[in-house]
């Protein structure tokens, strides 16, 4: 049952159009929200005028600052996952982030609230607010904002939101020794994560029974809940957030906006149910985004491409707030030595306050950036020493013999970062034969000779899945046999329903058809910690393969009381007990769970029903790892990129679903391909946004993406029961290092990639420039 | 998104249509598909009070022969003129350029009269009217107008078109024996539209030379234009790759590129130059099949 | 703001309605009539989730007036399957490939298949590519939905018996070489 293609239990509803997803619901008498946004990145609101606004039929009301005192309060300081244990940080500062306020610090922030009886009238209440402004001079760059005199985003804390440091090893001594030194600047570009369906929230209150049922397109339904109790003072279990069929995720639905206390404040408040949708426009200018990383290295290595030491400092723009401390920073730190030796490191990092939306993590959070900056000092390497880049990468390379391997860094969770069971030399080996890297080295030359431009690039990334602290599941076998296999959990797109019902189909016995994997709902389970840094396979996964090992070892107890046996002649096969000597005695699942729930053995086990709830705590992060190899050709018309061969090989330890593993790489990859050809979340010196449609942002169509062939394996793991590994944030990392790689390799030295995406107009520049690609070359005929 | 509030018509004859459009005057827009026009609506950037869907006015849609012209009406879609195959054998770069317009869905419902009065100046039809030397049909209850393609974009999102006045008809004369005409589109990679678009009609001369060679460039700055310093050094020439190539340095001449964080002018201008250098050879190679055909 | 008494035949079904002159298409099928299959996902005309047909085209629903489409017959996502639920050609090609995962774009995704299917029978993938230029999907990378399109491609080929299409046949007039096909961006 696992490790098969079996057809997903999500497909049908999806591709009938039957998925309940939030703006699919709809309630009696429900009312719509539409926000009023500043068009100001800096500024302090004078006055608010609703009166236009209030006069517009079927406008019920206008809120904003002040207006409720449910508006002061704040969103949770700390998101997600945060570090659980000793981290890199050594200066934090958080300033508070209320619901509505008079100090906006952003494009797009919320001003007012306008609710009306259809999103119609609700937009045109919007429109009619009048509002007046001080504009205040903005901060869209780190620079600018960390010099000494730069004004205060807010006047109470430092433009300087979060530091941290972390080194390992003598870096001064081998910067003094080795052989050559090397300085380089490395951009990476913020990221709009742009899920097809943008964030929303219905919110239903009832008065009598005092409590409120959300829907929500949140991937951390549980925060919501505890957040939500807290805010409007009733108890957590009154609080019923539900974020079932959510149309893509991808980091950004993992944070939480002001938007998620407005509506059910406003439901509780009006006593009318209210819902929420996020317009694609307001998604661009409000919703988190990546965040800008600035990557200043400093490398020492000898005349053979070895490493002798790292030094970087890190800029993080964090936008307005600080919600994520310094996650993303500390994960490009730990996922940059990729595949690779750095025997000295020292790291800085600042997490810097800009106008611009909350920085929080987009699929790979941090390791694109990490793949990214290893992959361009290893090619800058190449370049300085004269040596072949792959040489470059085999000198260097963490191998088998090695391990496990300690490098010196610390995860957030607190513990050493140490590779191990990995086979980092033949994922790349792997690429080059199959890549067929000799041959392309030889028709670039050849090719050359011609004037085609060809490129090759190697990346590499590792990703750090399945981050704790745990998660939870509760299997039960029901009196009609259906089992009932609830998480704490939900999904994006995931195939969560498809691949936990496979995990308990097989720890159980159970038939996969009998399975209903219930998620995305805080009244299905007490506890979880949310679906995001690829963590759900990992943590829920194996929670539901323990709890269906407790609920067949009940089966196995009671088989035998109720068959008349002993317990070691029990078999469990497709959702049956039998006997094994005597085929005759055999209970469906159903007729078991009939039979145990009046049967007084079951005092002893829990209870009257066949059901257990496990939690498993990994012990760390376990690693995935792969090597992508691209070969490119430059149109020397157009600079158009077009991508020869693309091979993406991986491990991503033992496959529940194969096909949904290849999912995860492609659409992952579509993602890496799209911020190494052309997305980016920029603003101008004013805080405008200058991606505030997809008229402007650039997302990958089915033109753009080439063919790519994957090359699976699956090395081992001891790490937890099932011997599973991340793979949801595999895809996204080593694309734009190894597009970029190749592009550069393609352009030749007249150039040096430092920044993604890469831009268009340095590769036409580099080709306008050219003398063999100049327009009156002639001959050419 | 959620459009302003507006009153809405449909009328079935062109003469209700003109008549509503002249009592609501500047408060009225023609609705004529709606892909450029619902979008801006739907943004509120544009709010009028009155909206005429001329989408109910048959006599406006279609491609027929008329007086030794391709007469396409104002009403016909992209698609319809993608998968024509009268414009597929008189105009094979109007055939490409309608087929590259925004994606499948939006060609079957946005129309060439609506693109071309609506005039984005990175649409890719005001390149085919200047390339295929169009003339532009209007009407309005004072008679109406015929304007060259030349005289049609007046700057950004501006046309020839009167107040009162109603785009009912495009005609592209017939081509010559021997003519050859292309399109070639650089699209901007987030909104499809065109960085550089640029079509080229040219027709083989008995004499084997180059004869009337348009060159329509769209994508530049405010309004698509003719690329005249590189007409003028093909028209009469043997169009070999040498000559084409050594000519398309002009292309760019007198054009003004717009200048962003996307590409410079000058990249603009670069390849304003290769796009240029290679529809019209490809132009040229259709002109010699219809010759040797 | 005038409003409009308007007739929509939806996926075989009459529907008299009442709309402002304002409302959009999608609007009208999701909130009034309860067919939330379709999908809003942009503001601005690109990413296709609100892909239906109306009168055999596939047109984006997020742009066009519902009085416009007054007379017309629709068929949306849920018309797509059999009666008795059985999954269309299209849609079961897309569960076998795992052309779909958080399934927003899928519906949109279906409609456009539906005309490419019908238009290009035969189509390669660039043509393929090219068809669903207007569907965005950010999930699967479109790799498996080419996949699928190219599964359903084939069995309609093998079950046709060589009936017409549901849509007049257009060979694309000219082979899209001259087009720019892969895009770079900024």
């Amino acid at each position: 049952m696992i490790g098969e293609n079996v057809r997903r239990k999500e497909d049908a509803r999806f591709l009938t159009g039957r998925g309940r997803y939030v703006e699919d619901i709809q309630f009696p008498g429900m009312l719509y929200l539409g926000f009023v946004r500043s068009p100001h990145a800096h500024a302090n609101i004078r006055q608010v005028d609703p009166s236009a606004a209030r006069a517009i039929p079927g406008v019920v009301d206008v809120f904003w600052a002040g207006s409720l005192p449910e508006f002061d309060e704040t969103l949770p300081a700390i998101f997600g996952t945060a570090s659980t244990g000793p981290s890199y940080v050594d200066q934090l500062e958080l300033p508070p982030h209320p619901v509505f306020q008079k100090h906006i610090t952003y494009v797009g922030e919320q001003v007012a609230v306008v609710v009306a009886e259809s999103p119609y009238a609700a937009a045109d209440g919007v429109e009619a607010v009048k509002v007046d402004y001080e504009v205040l001079p903005a901060l869209t760059d780190w620079a600018q904002a960390m010099a000494p005199d730069a004004p205060r985003i807010h006047p109470e804390f430092s433009n300087r939101a979060a530091h941290l440091a972390h080194s390992y090893g003598d870096v001064d001594a081998a910067m003094s020794e080795a052989e050559m030194v090397i300085e380089r600047r490395y951009e990476t570009s913020s990221l709009k994560s742009v899920a097809i369906e943008g964030r929303g929230v219905a919110a239903r209150w009832d008065g009598n029974s005092g409590s409120m049922e959300i829907w929500s397109t949140t991937q951390m339904h549980y925060a919501v809940r505890d957040r939500l109790s807290q805010v409007l003072k009733i108890a957590p279990d009154n609080v019923r957030v539900i974020a079932r069929d959510i149309g893509g995720g991808f980091g950004l639905k993992g944070a939480f906006y002001p938007e998620d206390i407005v509506a059910p404040v406003l439901a509780r408040h009006l006593n009318r149910p209210v819902r929420w949708t996020e317009t694609r426009i307001e998604h661009m200018l409000s919703s988190n985004h990546s965040g800008r990383q600035t990557h200043d290295v400093k490398v020492a290595f000898e005349r053979d491409g070895r490493i002798r030491a790292l030094d970087l400092v890190l800029y993080k723009e964090i936008g307005a707030y600080c919600h994520f401390e310094m996650m993303l920073a500390s994960n490009t730190i730990n996922h940059l030595p990729t595949h690779y030796r750095i025997p000295a490191l020292r790291v800085e990092g600042w997490g810097i306050l800009t106008n611009t939306p909350t920085a929080s993590p987009y699929r790979g959070a941090g390791r694109q950036e990490a793949s990214f900056t290893m992959d361009r000092i290893l090619d800058a390497i190449a370049r300085e020493t004269g040596l072949d880049p792959l040489e470059v990468r085999r000198r260097n390379l963490v191998r088998r013999a090695d391990m496990p391997y300690r490098s010196g860094l610390i995860y957030r969770d607190g513990v050493p970062v140490c590779y191990d069971h990995l086979d980092f030399e033949r994922l790349l080996e792997t690429t080059v034969e199959k890549g067929d890297y000799a041959g392309w080295r030889k028709r670039q030359a050849e090719w050359r000779a011609q004037g085609r431009r060809i490129g090759i690039g190697i990346g590499s990334y590792v990703e750090a899945g399945g981050i704790g602290p745990c998660e939870g599941a509760s299997v039960a076998i029901q009196a009609n046999g259906r089992i009932a296999v609830k998480i704490g959990v939900n999904s994006q797109g995931q195939s969560h329903e498809t691949t936990l019902a496979q995990i308990c189909a097989k720890a159980l016995g159970a038939d996969y058809t009998e399975i209903d994997v219930l998620g995305g709902d805080t009244k299905m389970l007490r506890t979880g910690f949310g679906t995001g840094a690829s963590r759900v396979a990992v943590n829920t996964g194996n929670a539901v393969h323990l709890a269906s090992l407790s609920v067949r070892k009940k089966l196995v107890t009671m088989a035998a009381i109720l068959l008349k046996c002993e317990e070691g002649d029990i078999k469990i096969e497709s959702g049956a007990v039998y006997a094994r000597d005597n085929p005759q005695k055999i209970m469906r699942f159903g007729e078991m769970a009939l039979a145990c729930s009046r049967h007084p053995a079951m005092a002893s086990h829990g209870g009257p029903d066949l059901e257990a709830t496990e939690f498993f705590y990994p012990p760390t992060v376990v690693w995935s790892s792969g090597v992508n190899l691209a070969v490119v050709e430059l149109d020397a018309d157009s600079g158009r990129v077009d991508i020869l061969k693309y091979l993406f090989v991986h491990d991503s330890g033992e496959p529940l679903h194969p096909q949904v593993v290849e999912g995860q790489l492609s659409g992952g990859f579509a993602q890496g391909f799209g911020a190494a050809m052309g997305e980016r979340v920029a603003y101008a010196a004013d805080g405008q946004p200058l991606s505030a449609s997809l008229l402007d942002y650039y997302v990958p169509r089915a033109t753009d993406i080439p063919d790519v062939e994957y090359i699976h394996f699956a090395f081992p793991t001891p790490d937890n029961p099932l011997g599973i590994k991340a793979v949801g944030e595999s895809g996204p990392n080593a694309p734009p290092a190894t597009l970029a790689s190749a592009i550069n390799d393609a352009l030749g030295n007249d150039i040096e990639i430092t920044e993604l995406p890469v831009r268009w107009n340095h590769i036409v520049g580099v080709l306008r420039n050219a003398p063999a690609s100049r327009i009156n070359a002639g001959g050419m005929s | 998104m959620y459009p302003a509030p507006f009153d809405y018509h449909r009328p079935d004859d062109i003469a209700d249509a003109l008549a509503l459009l002249d009592s609501h005057g500047d408060d009225a827009r023609i609705l004529a598909g709606g892909f450029s026009l619902i979008p801006a609506m739907k943004l509120r950037m544009m709010q009028p009070a009155h909206l005429i869907d001329i989408g109910g006015i048959d006599i406006l849609k279609g491609v027929r022969i008329e007086n030794d012209a391709l007469s396409i009406g104002a009403m016909t879609t992209h698609w319809e003129i993608e998968s024509s195959p009268l414009v597929a054998e008189w105009f094979p770069a109007l055939a490409q350029a309608a087929g590259v317009i925004a994606d499948a869905q939006v060609r079957n419902c946005g129309t060439i009269g609506g693109s071309l009065a609506y005039s984005d100046p990175s649409a890719d039809y005001p390149a085919l009217i200047l390339a295929l030397n169009a003339r532009l049909v209007t009407i309005s209850l004072h008679g109406g107008n015929v304007i060259d393609a030349m005289n049609w974009q007046q700057g950004l999102l501006t046309t020839a078109l009167e107040p009162g006045e109603i785009l009912i008809d495009i005609r592209f004369p017939k081509p010559p024996a021997r003519t050859g005409s292309a399109y070639i589109k650089i699209p901007h990679p987030a909104s499809r539209f065109a960085v550089i678009g640029v079509a080229v009609s040219v027709t083989l001369g008995e004499d084997g030379k180059a004869r009337d060679l348009r060159i329509g460039v769209t994508g530049t700055s405010t309004t698509a234009c003719r690329a005249l310093a590189m007409e003028q050094a093909l028209e009469g020439h043997n169009l070999t790759r040498d000559a084409v190539e050594a000519a398309s340095h002009l292309a760019d001449e007198g054009i003004e590129f717009n200048d962003d964080q996307l590409l410079s002018a000058g990249d603009r201008a670069y390849l304003c130059r290769t796009t240029a250098r290679e529809a019209v050879l490809a132009a040229w190679a259709r002109a010699r099949n219809k010759a040797s055909a | 703001m005038s409003a409009h008494d308007i007739t929509l035949h939806i996926n075989g079904k009459r529907h008299d309605c009442r709309v402002e002159a304002r409302t959009l298409l999608v609007h009208l099928l999701r909130e009034k009539l309860g067919l939330t299959g379709t999908h809003v996902g942009c503001d601005t005309t690109q990413c296709g989730a609100c892909t239906i047909s109306l009168d055999d085209r596939a047109v984006k629903s997020c742009t066009i007036l519902a009085v416009q489409a007054d007379g017309c017959d629709i068929v949306t996502i849920e018309g797509m399957a059999g009666e008795n639920g059985e999954l269309h050609a299209i849609q079961e090609a897309f569960s076998l490939e795992h052309g779909l995962q958080c399934g927003f774009c899928t519906p949109g995704m279906v409609m456009s298949t539906r005309q490419l299917l019908a238009r290009y029978p035969d189509a390669e993938v660039d043509e393929i590519r090219h068809q669903l230029e207007g569907n965005i999907c950010r999930c699967t990378g479109y790799h498996n939905i080419i996949k699928a399109v190219q599964r359903a491609a084939a069995q309609a080929r093998s079950s046709a018996d060589g009936r017409e299409p549901a849509v007049t046949k257009h060979a694309a007039p000219y082979p899209t070489d001259l087009h720019q096909r892969r895009h770079h961006g900024s």
